[in-house]
């Protein structure tokens, strides 16, 4: 019953506020495909953006970089996270709760900086104590990412376990199943919507990183945000236009395929209760 | 129910990723705060060892210096300051534009409802960097903005945008605006349907059950959403180095020009850890206010 | 009414899960209505504290709903409700959230506080005890259309159709067709060969798909044949003991059973009755009760 009539004025806000988020992206996206330099009329429909794009090895070589980070990140985190907001949602009261929860909130309040600053520390000290002179590289910046990505993921797992019926789990110990099978064949898939956000989530979280990254990286493991970066100090270059579609097409096509999927699977799997809904009669005898 | 206690498979989902946590996160920043203490030097890495003296004797090598520059230099004070107000107007600027847009939400109907979050959250899955650079390219002086006022004749010149506290906080708003929505509308969605039907039975007219039972049933979800962008904003490096200028230099800013333009390591040490404390300590003292951690009630 | 915003409506509501808002106090919860109808604060405060003797809860005012027990926190809704002096007021499930040893208290004082105030109470709900022992007048609803409308003794004795005839309490039906039809008496004749007479006349009822239902508690049980009209032999397949009564179902032949309630403090020591008994059930004709098809 939250659904009150619809009045005017929230068609207008909704229509206010997705025009605000969404006119940048119809900017670079319009823009992608024209012929001109943006900001002039821009009327040529063409395709020479994408063209320079791909012949432009520095931009593809870091774009490539950043997709293979993002990937092998992502997953880790999803692991971490998960593992996180499942054990919060399911135990209200352990030792080292608070310290657990303060330590995912880090990484979400701190500044960027402090964290990038952070993660040099951890790994040139690293190189100090043991001679590992790998410092600079992907594994770090993997680390990295899947470090700052795990309260992502942890959050939103935890919302989703929180939601679910607990005694979907008692029913399965009721029945002989032990912790680990609980948790593979009961917790997990009801947490599975909840995982697959959150990773995804923390797959965009890697693929924008600009400051951890320039920390941890060197000149020669360029990440493609830190490309676009020192090109946008520069001046506005073009093909960032394109890279940007590419991103938001790719980004759309992915997140809409795994919300289809979330979709099937709730309708298979039951949502979790929602708020406000009737007490179940009870019945007849 | 009284829970039995904790099974070894629930002691490792918490230790494995407090394990990581600790060795990945909190000792390090742990060792960067002791960075602060350090002297610098002309070395790689800029910071002199801590502990030094021929063998046998261990002098102590540490320096407050870095407070004492932050305390006494007014350039520190001012850029903190700036970073406070800017991140209080960005947070003031999300509330107002994603508070009507969660509630819009909210009261769509149950269908569209999904729709629309998954619209919302959409631009947060592009990179924030593009969409920065997207206005960039719409409010400099030859962009469409400055076209469209002009042709309108609201003004005969193009106006500066770019390169303004306005820009920096435009982009911040933008950017930070999905940090506060999706908050907001988790609680929005959560209000108990009938007590706005109660309300509305009792003869309140829809402005009055806003009033006085909405508004102040989301206060704490306005609040926790308002931290969740305030708190990161302070530090925010990238956006004002895009689209602002040096007069709107920020604590962010000086961070990044102490380790990377004067490689004073202990420096920036000192401004990133005092930085997090003062901001931590209020963020944390407001939480046991209101009871939530972030937006997630964790 | 459906067309009329709620906030317009003369009528008021209790919701089963009483919504009483968690951020005001009793008192504020209470007034809520008044003063969103700008009610001056003198009046306001005259009618919470009517209220809160109507309901007695003096004194809990400043209480917040999360301080209060389940019945308190009903109690305040319907405070809530009764200081807008409603029409009529609806209440939606009233008992479902209370225990059961709570019920027969609250739903005295409910009538108790209905009385006093004098509105018109609509109850919601799918209790049928409940339902009976408090209202002035039942409607029995199915798909959402009233089936009947009356005093609970005509709704329970003088069924009007098979669906409300076997929706409260409990019924023996005898379905086929009527055979004779004349005033003050019908015969019913079953598939089974069963004949039934009763002591109505249905106008309008007549041929194939009708019933006669008979409640338990009039079905007679005894050892030997008796004189009433319908009379049929048959063996107790089951017995229920339920303190008061026992419900016992009687086999007559290989699809027919019959349901009977039995006082028990009638059937002690000799008269006792136990499954596997070959007994006699039977029924006046003025316990039968035609049901069109």
């Amino acid at each position: 019953m939250n659904e009150a009539k619809q009045r005017p004025w929230q068609s207008v806000a909704l229509i206010l506020g997705f025009a605000f988020l969404y006119t940048p992206i119809a900017w670079i996206v319009y823009f992608s495909f024209s012929g001109d330099l943006p900001g002039s009329s821009g009327r040529h429909f063409s395709l020479h953006w994408y063209r320079a794009l791909l012949a432009n090895t520095e931009l593809s070589e870091a774009a490539y970089r950043s997709l293979t980070l993002a990937l092998l990140s992502s997953p880790i985190a999803a692991l971490l996270g998960s593992l996180a907001g499942i054990g919060l949602a399911r135990r209200e009261r352990f030792p080292g709760r608070s310290t657990m929860i303060a330590l995912l909130a880090i990484p979400i309040f701190a500044p960027e900086i402090l964290l990038g600053f952070s993660f040099l520390m951890l790994f040139a000290g690293a190189e100090a104590l043991t001679g590992w002179s790998h410092g600079k590289g992907m594994f770090t910046l993997v680390i990295a990412h899947a470090t700052l990505g795990t309260p992502i993921v942890a959050s939103i797992v935890f919302a989703r376990v929180s939601g679910c019926d607990r005694s979907l789990e008692d029913a399965a110990r009721d029945l002989g199943a032990r912790p680990l099978r609980v948790l593979a064949t009961v917790t997990i898939p009801l947490a599975a919507p909840g995982i697959l956000s959150g990773w995804l989530l923390a797959l965009t979280l890697s693929f924008d990183d600009v400051v951890t990254s320039s920390f941890l990286a060197g000149p020669e493991n360029t990440t493609l945000p830190m490309a676009i970066f020192s090109g946008l100090r520069v001046g506005l270059d073009p093909q960032i236009n394109a890279i940007g579609t590419l991103m938001v097409v790719g980004v759309a096509a992915v997140v809409g395929i795994s919300f289809a999927a979330i979709r099937i699977y709730n309708r298979r799997a039951g949502d979790p209760p929602d708020h406000g809904a009737r007490a179940p009669l009870e019945p007849r005898i | 129910m009284k829970r039995s206690r904790l099974t070894l498979v629930d002691r490792m989902t918490i230790a494995i990723p407090f394990t990581w946590l600790v060795a990945f996160l909190a000792l390090p920043m742990l060792s960067v705060a002791a960075l602060s203490f350090h002297s610098v030097a002309d070395s790689i890495p800029p910071v002199a060892p801590l502990f030094a003296g021929p063998h046998g004797h261990l002098a102590l090598n540490a320096s407050m210096r870095g407070f004492r520059m932050v305390t006494e230099d007014p350039l520190y004070l001012s850029s903190f300051w700036n970073g406070l107000t800017n991140a209080t107007l960005t947070a003031a600027g999300c509330i107002l534009i994603g508070f009507p847009l969660a509630f819009a939400i909210s009261r769509s109907p149950a269908r569209r409802r999904n729709l629309y979050v998954l619209l919302a959250i959409l631009p947060f899955w592009t990179s924030f960097l593009l969409r920065a650079y997207a206005w960039m390219g719409l409010i400099r002086d030859s962009g469409p903005i400055n076209s469209i006022l002009l042709s309108l004749g609201v003004i005969h010149q193009p106006i500066a945008i770019l390169y303004t506290p306005a820009a920096v906080l435009l982009v911040m708003v933008y950017s930070y605006l999905p940090f506060f929505v999706l908050p907001m509308y988790a609680v929005l969605e959560k209000l108990p349907a009938d007590l706005l039907a109660a309300a509305s039975d009792l003869g309140a007219r829809p402005a009055y059950v806003f009033r006085t039972v909405t508004l102040p049933l989301s206060l704490p979800g306005i609040i926790s959403g308002a931290i969740l962008v305030f708190v990161p904003a302070v530090g925010e490096y990238v956006i004002p180095e895009l689209v602002g200028t040096s007069s709107t230099m920020m604590i962010g800013g000086i961070l990044w020009d102490e380790f990377f333009q004067n490689r004073d390591w202990p420096l920036a040490a000192t401004i990133a850890i005092v930085t997090f404390g003062l901001l931590m300590l209020p963020a944390l003292a407001l939480r046991r206010w209101t009871g939530r951690v972030g937006s997630v009630s964790l | 009414m459906t067309g009329v915003p709620p906030f317009e409506r003369p009528v008021n509501m209790m919701f089963q899960s009483y919504a009483l808002f968690p951020h005001l106090t009793v008192a504020d919860n209470i007034v809520y209505g008044l003063k969103a109808r700008g009610t001056p604060r003198a009046e306001r405060d005259r009618s919470l504290n009517w209220a809160l003797e109507l309901v007695r809860l003096e004194g809990l005012g400043t209480r917040r709903p999360d301080q209060l027990s389940g019945g308190q926190r009903q109690r305040v809704a319907l405070a809530r409700c009764l200081v807008m002096k409603p029409a009529v007021l609806l209440l939606d499930e009233p008992m479902a959230a209370l225990d059961r040893s709570l019920r027969a208290e609250v739903q005295k004082e409910l009538a108790g506080i209905q009385r006093k105030v004098g509105t018109t109470f609509v109850l919601v709900t799918h209790d049928q005890d409940e339902a009976m022992a408090m209202s002035d007048y039942i409607a029995v609803m199915d798909q959402g259309g009233i089936v009947q409308f009356g005093t609970p003794r005509d709704v329970y004795e003088y069924p009007s159709t098979k669906f409300v005839a076997s929706f409260l309490g409990t019924i023996n039906l005898f379905e086929g067709s009527l055979v004779a039809c004349t005033a003050g008496c019908s015969r019913l004749r079953t598939e089974d060969g069963l004949e039934i007479v009763a002591s109505q006349a249905v106008p309008g009822a007549g041929g194939a798909g009708c019933a006669v239902g008979v409640r338990p508690e009039k079905v007679v049980i005894s050892r030997q044949a008796t004189a009433l009209p319908n009379s049929f032999s048959g063996t107790i397949e089951r017995l229920s003991y339920c303190g008061n009564l026992s419900h016992s179902t009687i086999r007559l032949s290989g699809r027919r059973t019959v349901e009977a309630t039995i006082v028990n403090s009638d059937h002690t020591g000799a008269n006792a009755l136990g499954p596997g008994d070959s007994v006699y059930v039977a029924f006046p004709a003025e316990a039968a009760v035609v049901l069109p098809a």
